[in-house]
């Protein structure tokens, strides 16, 4: 099996939409350009693993994504040795795949992954480029090609956890946001297949959604769930049903705040 | 005594707040003194009138017009040369300016407000309120005709302009002194004091202008407002009796301890700096709060339970394998090694120990009553601090309330009202609903005593959780960053000690101060106290989970 074949099934298949808010572009592949290590952050469903996949299939690269989580060892990132039939053999974990064969590594959520398991990330993520494999025994060297990109959501209040110091000085940083409304509005209209106006309705209402973060919300509606929304509309369902049912009711439990959030949609449609 | 307000429901406030795109409070107030609702530049006041249980149109319309102003208008205008018919009329086609613009924003608004615009007064009126009520039909529905001279006038004049340009304000300004004009020369009669805007949902009009001159409308009563109901008839505890009554000292002094302040503008550490009394106050002869009497405790959170890291690896016995030892132990016997036999995992049932402290804000502002919902701030304080403590003590958390309060450096007294490990029993629930409120806040000095107590916590977890209705302040100290910096400072020595301090704040304006103090996601503004007990929980549970 050569190396190529082995990530193909992480190459994306056709070009993933993204609509760019800012200079992002450019600033990825300034930093590709130098394999910068990157953190994506910013609130949940404002499009940083679009962005990511949309970049990986921008430079060809295959893209290797891992959603971590507490459990998550050091082991599921680099690999470890499995059984079979002549004994023991050493299996790459997603990581390692990525670092030898040329791919971008996303970590998505990595502030989920305990601390103890990220530090593996620090001999790849300055000058050296390496991946001691402990247990085998061997140094990988990355390839030219790889980097590594994390995300994670600095809003969110309950994860309460946070990157080591010494782990996210070795990243470069994006910030994202929810883009501004024009820009939304073409990305809804573009996702859900609907029309303009009904889009900018919807991102209105996210709007005074997102002026009670920190007030009993811990995020406003999401540029995606405006997405399901649009979708749901799109397909039939009616207007105030359809965000009833992405927004309202998903967004949360709290009564006061379903019957604000309500208010919100009630005002926006006719 | 009049009965207490009612208050306004807390999603009022947030819809205000999320259709202006800042905070606003929404407040119930007396129907006497406000028969329309006010707007200010932070609050609506709404009538009481309209938060009975079939308010909730009446409510949104007025909210949704107050946020019509609020997007729209601009505020505070003067009424120089603008007489009391005239400043009348001008506002009332900025209502519907406004509305308009509103309307064409957000079309669903139209459905709202259509309830209130029903029929037109009787043709034989012609009081000056008849003719603004048409007015406002036509304009409103624009498929109404009218039929009056004047009322076609100036719904032609305003459609002439609406046409043109909806956002010229002169305009209608000049519109509108043009049809007070005819009115006068109709010798149509305006009474102020009888005049009230039409519909009930729209509000007084007093957010538009700035009132320079004498003959203007005099401002609605506002401060009259704050003076609500006397707090303390629904407080638990036997706080509120006659407190200079009391024979025997209220309190045993434990111990006085000196702490250091940070002074920020010298950069530098004042050592000794503030006295600490400890005490612990006695409790009431009477308790009237027994344990039994409490509001139930609150549902607890599942989360706190779901314990998934606490799965132990690596066991001598369990009901999963362990695959990775499993594995390790394959790879040690084919490499001839001697395999440890631990391959089992099995769920962890201890959680880990957490102290928690809670540290109440006993200083004078608490005994404010909260607007609207009749009893102290420092009632719902203890009254949350004790469901806190009924609902999240055990076997694996320590629960503590403290409280404090300063009068100048060489006083900050700190109230153990209940202790880590002592019975929850009637005696502390009465203590800590019988803590008094006085002086001022001199926060840093107690959380550094605060930290002190919970650091020689023997347990693995150390939570401190302030409440507190305000920024800090006390009488010798003039600079009002000088404790911000301090509390910050103080905050930040629990963070290398392992300390997480939260702080759930009762007031939105010390949002800011509450940010500097205890970092950007430490903290949580309750506007709605009767939730505080939940908000609480919610904070312990985020802090468990840290």
């Amino acid at each position: 099996m050569g190396p190529s074949s082995l990530l193909d099934d992480y190459c994306l298949r056709s070009e993933p939409f993204y609509r760019p808010a800012r200079n992002e572009i450019d600033l990825y592949l300034a930093a590709y350009e130098h394999r910068m290590p990157l953190i994506l952050k910013g609130p949940t469903g404002c499009g940083k693993t679009r962005f990511v996949e949309h970049m990986a299939w921008k430079l060809g690269r295959p893209l290797v994504t891992l959603a971590c989580n507490e459990d998550m060892t050091a082991s599921d990132l680099v690999g470890r040795y499995l059984l079979d039939a002549n004994g023991t053999a050493w299996h790459d974990g997603p990581l390692t795949l990525a670092v030898r064969h040329g791919g971008i590594c996303y970590l998505d959520e990595v502030v989920e992954a305990r601390q103890d398991t990220t530090v593996v990330i620090h001999p790849l993520t300055d000058a050296r480029r390496i991946l001691p494999l402990d247990k085998k025994g061997e140094i990988v060297h990355a390839h030219p090609d790889f980097q590594l990109v994390v995300s994670y959501n600095p809003g969110y209040q309950s994860s309460a956890k946070d990157m080591k110091p010494s782990t996210r000085q070795r990243f470069a940083a994006l910030e994202f946001d929810y883009p501004p409304v024009a820009v939304e509005t073409e990305i809804v209209a573009h996702e859900a297949q609907i029309e303009a106006t009904l889009a900018h309705t919807l991102v209105g209402i996210a709007e005074r959604s997102r002026a009670l973060k920190h007030h009993g919300l811990d995020e406003g509606i999401s540029t995606r769930m405006l997405i399901y929304a649009g979708v749901l509309i799109r397909d039939g369902v009616a207007p105030r049903d359809s965000c009833e049912m992405t927004m309202t009711r998903a967004l949360t439990d709290d009564p006061d705040m379903a019957l604000a959030l309500r208010g919100f949609v009630d005002a926006a449609f006719a | 005594m009049s009965a207490p307000a009612a208050s306004a429901p807390p999603w009022m406030g947030l819809l205000l707040s999320g259709f202006a795109g800042r905070r606003l409070r929404v407040q119930a107030a007396s129907a006497a003194h406000t028969p329309r609702p006010v707007l200010t530049d932070a609050h609506l006041l709404l009538p009481e009138a309209m938060l009975g249980d079939e308010g909730l149109p009446a409510t949104r319309a007025a909210v949704a017009h107050a946020m019509a102003h609020l997007r729209h208008s601009v505020g505070h205008q003067p009424t120089a040369g603008l007489k009391p018919m005239a400043l009348a009329v001008v506002s009332a086609l900025e209502d519907v300016r406004v509305e308009r613009l509103a309307m064409a924003e957000l079309p669903g608004l139209r459905r709202w407000w259509a309830a209130f615009h029903g029929d037109a007064p009787a043709d034989g009126d012609m009081s000056f309120g008849a003719f603004i009520a048409r007015l406002g039909r036509v304009l409103f529905d624009p498929g109404q005709r009218d039929g009056n001279h004047w009322v076609d006038k100036g719904r032609d004049l305003f459609e002439r302009q609406a046409a043109i340009d909806l956002r010229d304000r002169d305009a209608f300004r000049r519109i509108g002194s043009v049809l007070a004009n005819d009115l006068g020369q109709m010798r149509v009669r305006f009474e102020p004091q009888k005049y009230r805007v039409e519909p009930a949902y729209r509000d007084d009009n007093s957010y538009l202008w700035i009132h320079t001159e004498k003959h203007d409308l005099p401002p609605p009563d506002v401060k009259s407002l704050d003076a609500t109901p006397e707090f303390g008839t629904l407080r638990l505890g036997a706080a509120q009796a006659a407190p200079d009554a009391e024979p025997q000292p209220e309190e045993i002094e434990l111990g006085r301890y000196l702490v250091p302040e940070w002074d920020h503008r010298i950069e530098r550490y004042r050592r000794d700096w503030c006295t600490v009394v400890e005490t612990v106050p006695r409790a009431p002869a009477r308790a009237t709060t027994s344990v039994a009497s409490l509001p139930p405790p609150l549902p607890r959170a599942a989360a706190a339970r779901l314990s998934r890291a606490r799965r132990l690896r690596r066991q001598f016995e369990g009901d999963e394998i362990d695959v990775d030892a499993a594995i390790e132990i394959q790879v040690d016997m084919r490499l001839g090694l001697a395999p440890d036999a631990r391959l089992f995992k099995r769920p962890g049932r201890e959680a880990p120990h957490t102290s928690l402290l809670v540290l109440l804000d006993l200083s004078e502002s608490v005994n404010d009553p909260v607007v609207g919902d009749g009893r102290a701030v420092l009632a719902l304080e203890q009254e949350a601090a004790l469901r806190l403590a009924q609902t999240v003590r055990g076997p694996s958390v320590r629960v503590a309330v403290h409280g404090f309060n300063s009068n100048t450096r060489g006083n900050v007294a700190y109230q153990r009202l209940l202790d880590f490990g002592a019975p929850f029993d009637a005696g502390a629930a009465g203590r800590v609903s019988a803590a008094r409120a006085r002086h001022s806040t001199r926060v840093g000095a107690a959380l550094r005593h605060a930290i002190d107590i919970l650091a020689a916590e023997p347990s693995t977890r150390h939570t401190l959780l302030v409440v507190t209705d305000g920024a800090p302040s006390d009488i010798d100290v003039f600079d009002p960053r000088y404790l911000v910096e301090d509390a910050r400072a103080a905050v930040q020595e629990a963070n290398r000690l392992g300390v997480l301090v939260h702080c759930v704040t009762l007031d939105p304006a010390g949002e800011r101060d509450a940010r500097r103090i205890f970092g950007w996601r430490r903290y949580r503004v309750v506007t709605s106290p009767t939730a505080l007990a939940a908000h609480l929980r919610q904070v312990q549970a985020r802090a468990a989970v840290a």
